[in-house]
């Protein structure tokens, strides 16, 4: 399922044989899908099909900068968090405590009033939103990894503590990053979308899915499927995302 | 439990403390002078002039100090710079909404998410297991905004039978909470599937069946009760959820609540609304999990001694 999109993101260019932001429809505007134009022609001429792969290029994009910054970020401070214990476990204990509190849509949201709307700070900003439940997982496998014989075994031998939690406690966690990598890419596919869909992330030029489902709400009513395109889109990732993630987190049990 | 009540009480009101004072900070870090937002026609005098009325020229621990004394003395969250009014009463007016929404959405959401969870948990390894289990699955993944777009147009638009948007009677609560509901409903189900499995699994369970208990009843009275812990824990962490998902619900549906005002606010750069109602919205998350906590320590026997 995955592979569709990928290559949809990869082949957008020698696919479509028009670009993103051409209005050359513009005498059929709104016209329903046909032949010609699977997905039809949006209200200023242009090709949604081609749109729609362009789109995919951007959402995968900023999903995976997102979920970069997110699995990174959180996997060194939960293991930091787990390995060092004392205040430094319990200042990022609190905080993602306290970060959980704010709905991480909010989180975004507040993120992309400081940074200029850009698809890169809509990236920091989902990146950001998704830290909080990271952090806290991967603190809680180290925590209970800490505690397991092989550890003790390491530590009997004299290895540190971060040869101990590089070499030896990382290693068997690797499942759970990746079900959370996985999981996150969803996640983030939905928050880019809806933040789109808001008008914080600027660039109408850009197609985005989020960002067409904006544009397209206000003709809704004379031509529906240009909203159901972009949102079937949007809904096969994430659910192709969530499908591997469930997955793996089967195979890893 | 009269220490833990204590105990949970403060650090409520810590957390609330230092919420407001990241509200605060979050707000005052966006690049731009906001007496320079504040005026249409910028001129030298004007802006200093603004900067002293909103205290702006006094340094950033005492700006707080104001803020937080008219935010707790007064209710007041200073002007609106978009409506002109005081955030204080935009926010009385938004919040009952947000409030109505979500509750009704938490409702749908537990009652359909243990359902489809306890159902799945009966059916394991079934057809309608799978079934169950790939419905939560997509439900997880559908954008709540389009989904929201697609009902108004199948139930208004086409047949008519529900209104499209604004806040009314009962028949306008149905179509956002429904589409509010859905994400939540579908994490309580897979949770509500796991923990019901897990408890099927146990001898208390054998002992039920095995003194004639009927399956309705070993289900939903023995084996739901024993998994209410982690599902009441849920519950929790979906209601912080509803409300960040009520921005985007009450956008689709021009429903007149926080949610929306604060969408509205980020876009036109309204501090002082954003300030408000971020505030007012991170209390209600807090004090939901509050609540959660204290309904935790009730149910959960070894937690009571």
């Amino acid at each position: 399922m995955l592979t569709l999109v990928v290559l949809a993101a990869a082949l957008a260019g020698a696919i479509s044989p028009h670009g993103p932001t051409e209005q050359i429809y513009r005498d059929i505007a709104l016209a329903a899908p046909s032949w010609a134009h699977w997905v039809g022609i949006d209200g200023v001429g242009r090709d949604v099909l081609t749109r729609l792969l362009y789109g995919a290029r951007a959402t995968l994009g900023i999903a995976l900068g997102a979920t970069a910054i997110a699995i990174l970020l959180g996997t060194v401070l939960g293991a930091a968090a787990g390995v060092l214990e004392g205040w430094f476990d319990a200042v990022i204990s609190h905080a993602t405590d306290f970060l959980l509190a704010f709905p991480s849509i909010l989180l975004g949201l507040v993120a992309l009033t400081i940074l200029s709307p850009s698809p890169t700070s809509v990236a920091i900003a989902v990146g950001i939103a998704s830290l909080p439940t990271i952090v806290r997982q991967v603190r809680a496998a180290f925590v209970s990894e800490s505690a397991k014989d092989y550890v003790l075994a390491a530590r009997s031998t004299g290895a540190g503590r971060w040869r101990i939690a590089t070499l030896e406690i990382l290693p068997n966690c690797a499942g759970l990053i990746l079900v959370l990598t996985t999981l996150t890419l969803g996640s983030a596919v939905l928050e880019a979308a809806g933040l789109a869909f808001l008008g914080l992330t600027g660039q109408p030029d850009v197609p985005e899915w989020g960002m067409m489902l904006r544009e397209e709400r206000s003709t809704f009513r004379i031509a529906p499927w240009l909203c159901v395109a972009p949102g079937l889109a949007i809904t096969w990732t994430v659910l192709s995302f969530n499908l591997i993630s469930d997955g793996l987190r089967q195979r890893w049990r | 439990m009269h220490v833990f009540l204590l105990r949970r009480v403060g650090s409520l009101v810590v957390a609330l403390f230092v919420a407001s004072i990241a509200v605060f900070l979050l707000v005052r870090a966006v690049p731009g002078d906001p007496a320079r937002l504040l005026l249409k026609n910028p001129t030298p005098e004007r802006i200093a002039a603004i900067r002293q009325r909103l205290s702006l020229d006094q340094p950033l621990p005492v700006q707080y100090w104001i803020w937080l004394k008219n935010a707790l003395g007064h209710g007041s969250f200073g002007e609106s710079i978009v409506t002109g009014r005081d955030v204080k009463e935009d926010l009385a007016r938004t919040w009952p909404a947000t409030i109505e929404l979500s509750v009704v959405a938490l409702l749908i959401a537990t009652a359909t998410g243990v359902w489809l969870g306890v159902f799945c948990a009966r059916h394991a390894g079934t057809w309608k297991d799978a079934l169950g289990t790939t419905i939560s699955l997509v439900g997880l993944s559908v954008p709540v905004f389009w989904l929201g777009l697609l009902a108004m147009l199948l139930f208004s638009l086409e047949l008519g039978w529900l209104p499209a948007g604004e806040r009314g009677g009962l028949d306008h609560l149905i179509l956002p909470s429904l589409v509010l509901a859905t994400i939540p409903a579908a994490f309580i189900a897979r949770v509500a599937r796991t923990a019901v499995l897990e408890t099927l699994g146990q001898d208390f369970i054998r002992t039920a069946r095995a003194k004639g208990a009927s399956e309705g009843t070993v289900l939903y009275r023995h084996a739901l009760r024993a998994a209410l812990v982690p599902i009441v824990t849920m519950v929790g962490v979906e209601f912080a959820y509803l409300l960040g998902g009520a921005v985007l619900t009450e956008t689709v549906f021009a429903w007149p609540g926080i949610g929306r005002y604060i969408a509205t606010a980020v876009l036109a750069r309204d501090y002082p609304a954003i300030q408000g109602a971020l505030l007012v919205l991170v209390a209600m998350v807090m004090i939901a999990n509050f609540a959660v906590d204290i309904a935790h320590h009730a149910l959960d026997p070894k937690l009571r001694q």
